[in-house]
């Protein structure tokens, strides 16, 4: 239901991205893997509206869809940093629960109990009242995946997630995304794991490294 | 020194602290908002205005309070500009005291990394929602240490409006000093100060206390 027609990333001269074409379905996980520097990370902060593409179309359900103003405004893709990018100063709950009280307007308490039932899914409970500085690596990214999810976006987007995690945690991460994925999630994983995309991918997109 | 010297002068002190006091408060209230605005002027992408609030910034900073106190009380009405005595001072005193603040605010938002605001878009907080609960509390945590040090400073150069003849704790204790011929009274005024600054210190600990709470 997501399709990339052409797309077409420039900075400056270079060209980041070259003529993407792909498509997701509903319900399925596209990873998209290349080498250092192949656009992987430029590629997904396109379909998610962080950063505009110069050349091609998207589709969302066959309807045109502008990232940069579309999702921005109705937030139907959701990004899991690599880095997380967790608000510090808010607590595990705060921080899932403050754009469904600020955006979808709802109560303090409907927005807290939806957040804890989140959390609950994500093994987080035990943290709620803690800030991100003391949790470990994996439980940041799953506050990250909770905060994400608080919008009910239609497609999840990760970059990397197994790079800042140790090596152990990378089949919980596997787990968490089949377990997102039989509860009917759309997924878009940036990786440069191929044996990580092999556990989890439905379809794998290769971008080419960057050509002089 | 006696007890009954001290009482006598002490209703003079006393004015001269409220004046000194409302120096103090009244520019810590306009001046903190003025610089936080500024410093976001600062980032404009509006060079002409970026150009205007560097120029400011640098004209304030580069010269002595004093000089621009003089200049708007002692200055201005030669171009037939006149400000009453108080106004004079509240009003030389906000426009300095902006400029130190605007060059704290802007570290301090620059301090915030983009990365915070790209997340907040992705959630879909528009941008006064992400300034409001994503940028500035990240801000405050990170200036208040050299916002506590411009507020002890202006403690003590709020007693600089002595030179415009404003009736200020200072030029209280100076009056009476010339008057009884006496040390005293300015003891007195030493004392004050003193307990006006540990007063700050104590409250400003706590307001960096408050924003302990995470790393
Ligand atoms: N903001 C930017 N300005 C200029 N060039 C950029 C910018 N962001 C990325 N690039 C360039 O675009 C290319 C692709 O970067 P991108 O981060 O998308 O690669 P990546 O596939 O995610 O790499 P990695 O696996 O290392 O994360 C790189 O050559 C990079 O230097
Ligand atoms: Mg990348």
């Amino acid at each position: 239901m997501l399709t990339l027609k052409g797309i077409t990333k420039k900075m400056g001269a270079r060209t980041i991205i070259d003529q993407v074409s792909l498509a997701v379905e509903e319900g399925q996980t596209l990873c998209i893997v290349g080498p250092s520097g192949a656009g992987k990370t430029t590629l997904l902060r396109v379909i998610a509206g962080l950063t505009p593409f110069d050349q091609g179309t998207i589709e969302l359900d066959g309807q045109r869809f502008v990232p940069v103003r579309d999702n921005l405004k109705r937030g139907l893709i959701g990004v899991v940093f690599q880095d997380f990018r967790l608000f510090p100063h808010l607590t595990t709950l705060e921080n899932v629960a403050l754009a469904p009280r600020l955006v979808l307007n709802q109560t303090g308490a409907a927005a807290d109990q939806q957040a804890q039932k989140l959390l609950q899914q994500l093994d987080l409970s035990q943290q709620a009242a803690q800030y991100p500085f003391q949790l470990s690596g994996g439980q940041k990214q799953r506050v990250g995946i909770a905060r994400a999810l608080a919008l009910r976006p239609r497609i999840l987007c990760y970059d990397e997630p197994t790079s800042a995690l140790d090596p152990n945690l990378r089949d919980s991460v596997r787990d968490l995304i089949l377990q997102l994925k039989a509860s009917g999630m759309t997924q878009i994983v940036v990786t440069h794991d191929l044996a990580f995309a092999r556990q989890i991918a439905d379809q794998t997109y290769q971008l080419a490294p960057y050509q002089v | 020194m006696s007890w009954q010297y001290l009482s006598e002068i002490f209703p003079a002190l006393l004015k001269g602290t409220k004046v000194t006091l409302s120096i103090f408060g009244l520019t810590l209230l306009l001046a903190i908002p003025l610089g936080l605005l500024v410093s976001l002027g600062l980032r404009s992408r509006f060079k002409p205005l970026r150009g205007l609030l560097d120029f400011y910034v640098w004209l304030m900073r580069g010269t002595p309070l004093l000089l621009q106190l003089i200049f708007v009380f002692y200055g201005l009405p030669l171009i037939h500009l006149v400000l009453e005595r108080y106004a004079a001072a509240l009003f030389a005193f906000v426009l300095n005291y902006a400029a130190y603040f605007a060059e704290i605010f802007r570290g301090g938002l620059q301090s915030v990394d983009q990365g915070q605001v790209e997340a907040a878009q992705m959630l879909r907080l528009n941008s006064r929602q992400t300034f409001r609960y994503i940028i500035l509390p990240q801000v405050n945590k990170k200036v208040i240490p050299a916002i506590g040090n411009e507020v002890i400073n202006l403690v003590k150069d709020s007693s600089l409006v002595y030179v415009i003849g404003l009736g200020d704790l200072l030029r209280a204790g100076n009056i009476a000093m010339a008057r009884d011929v006496t040390l005293v009274p300015l003891l007195a005024v030493a004392v004050i100060y003193l307990t006006l600054t540990a007063v700050l210190t104590w409250a400003l600990r706590r307001a960096e206390k408050h924003y302990a709470y995470y790393e």
